[in-house]
């Protein structure tokens, strides 16, 4: 039996749903997780290089998912509809953004950067399981730490957070040399 | 001063996320430049902005707004405050506030402008299709071959979401065991208990309203039988079967079989 094969079949089968490496070991005995992950990625190759297929293999968190190839969606959408239904309101997005590029992260820190009281979005995405409770933070208080989960990666299409957009660089410095510089310009 | 596109839109504040999303919108509706920022003309247009907006501010959902506005006024205070004392030590108060709130509106923007990359990337993902998973538990044979291999370890979350499907499975197993039992009651049959009761009690002549509810079956009490037995002892009262009476207000009603009456 070709190991490439049964990955391959496990993926198409469970589909969206997509499998941890984890689960894949239960499927072979006694194979350490690491060989199964170089399968994946001699599959992923594979498909990559074979310009006949529609298939890729990504990675979205803990999960592998086999999907189809994004160069051929226009054509898959003209006779697949999928409806998407997007949940997210700008102020759930917001939140969402700062608990993934902070995590583990607190309301409070939340709190502190859009000024206003988070209760209601971090519910909302708790129960849109986007963000999960991952205990305690150390701090006074103790406050529930939360961090975004598979789903998240997935719905962003991204392995992890190292790919997401990078946040622009501000130089908080300038601000605070202001007077300085207004100083000079009377000078001038 | 000029109030801002943002009215002539008519928009409420429902339409901004937060407080530092409308000083966001301010900045940029007047062209201002955030790192050499008037605050004294922001902090006017705010302050004018919410007064505009006085009579649809609801404290419970617009207190952030409202702080943000007296944060304002704070560092307006220590503005004029400085021309007035001490100049040097209020002037470098003032900066310091105004800093402070230059570089929370510049870290909430951050994430703000964020946000446009992360809809293209939701956008792009999209474009993948799969089709969805097999692992339904309908289509299972009900003797299955298959056995599932336990995995040696499993993370916490797994676990949790192992025994959240467990306690949904049997939550629904319960529901769908469970029946509700409606009960039915005729008046005529409480009626009846009532004589029933009185007859057999009859040593004394009346009993309280409390001990007659004590001799009926406990399986039958329920705020259902109670409505029909107080209606079915006014039904008795008004064909003369029996007497109610109470020796005061609030005292206990007794009720008393009248003799040489049969009931059929």
């Amino acid at each position: 039996m070709n190991n490439l094969s049964i990955i391959e079949s496990i993926l198409y089968a469970v589909g969206l749903d997509g499998i941890e490496i984890s689960d894949l070991k239960r499927v072979f005995d006694g194979i350490e997780v690491d060989i199964i992950r170089a399968d994946i990625k001699k599959l992923q190759l594979k498909y990559e290089n074979d310009e006949q297929s529609g298939f890729v293999i990504k990675f979205f968190g803990s999960k592998v998912l086999l999907l189809t190839k994004e160069e051929n969606a226009s054509f898959v959408a003209k006779l697949v509809h999928i409806k998407t239904k997007n949940p997210l309101t700008n102020a759930l997005l917001e939140t969402l953004a700062i608990i993934a590029y902070n995590q583990p992260c607190t309301k409070t820190k939340v709190q502190e950067i859009r000024k206003i009281d988070p209760s209601f979005a971090f519910e909302k995405l708790e129960e849109l399981n986007l963000i999960q409770n991952i205990g305690r933070a150390t701090s006074p208080g103790s406050p529930f730490l939360y961090q975004v989960t598979d789903k998240f990666f997935n719905l962003f299409g991204i392995k992890n957070i190292k790919q997401l957009p990078k946040l622009e660089d501000i130089n908080f410095d300038g601000i605070n040399q202001e007077d300085f510089f207004d100083a000079n310009r009377e000078q001038e | 001063m000029s109030i801002i596109k943002t009215n002539d839109m008519n928009l409420t504040l429902m339409d901004f996320d937060g407080p530092l999303d409308l000083l966001l919108n301010l900045i940029k509706d007047n062209k201002m430049d955030i790192m050499n920022l008037d605050i004294l003309s922001l902090a006017n247009q705010y302050l004018a902005y919410i007064y505009d907006k006085k009579n649809e501010i609801n404290i419970e959902t617009a207190g952030e707004y409202l702080l943000m506005a007296a944060t304002l006024i704070n560092i307006k205070s220590k503005k004029m405050m400085a021309f007035a004392d001490n100049f040097e030590t209020k002037t470098s108060e003032f900066d310091f506030e105004k800093d402070k709130l230059i570089k929370q509106i510049l870290e909430y923007k951050k994430y703000k402008d964020v946000l446009p990359k992360l809809i293209q990337k939701f956008n792009k993902r999209l474009n993948y299709f799969s089709k969805n998973s097999d692992n339904i538990e309908e289509v299972y044979p009900v003797n299955k071959n298959i056995s599932f291999k336990m995995p040696n370890q499993i993370s916490i979350d797994k676990l949790y979401k192992a025994m959240q499907n467990v306690f949904e499975n049997w939550k629904n197993d319960i529901l769908i065991n469970q029946k509700i039992i409606v009960q039915e009651l005729s008046f005529e049959d409480v009626e009846k208990d009532v004589i029933r009761i009185l007859d057999k009690k009859n040593k004394q002549s009346k009993i309280s309203f409390s001990t007659f509810l004590s001799f009926v079956d406990p399986i039958n009490l329920s705020n259902q039988y109670f409505v029909a037995c107080f209606v079915a002892l006014l039904e008795l009262v008004k064909y003369g079967k029996i007497l109610l009476f109470q020796k005061q207000m609030s005292d206990d009603i007794y009720i008393e079989r009248l003799k040489g009456e049969n009931y059929e």
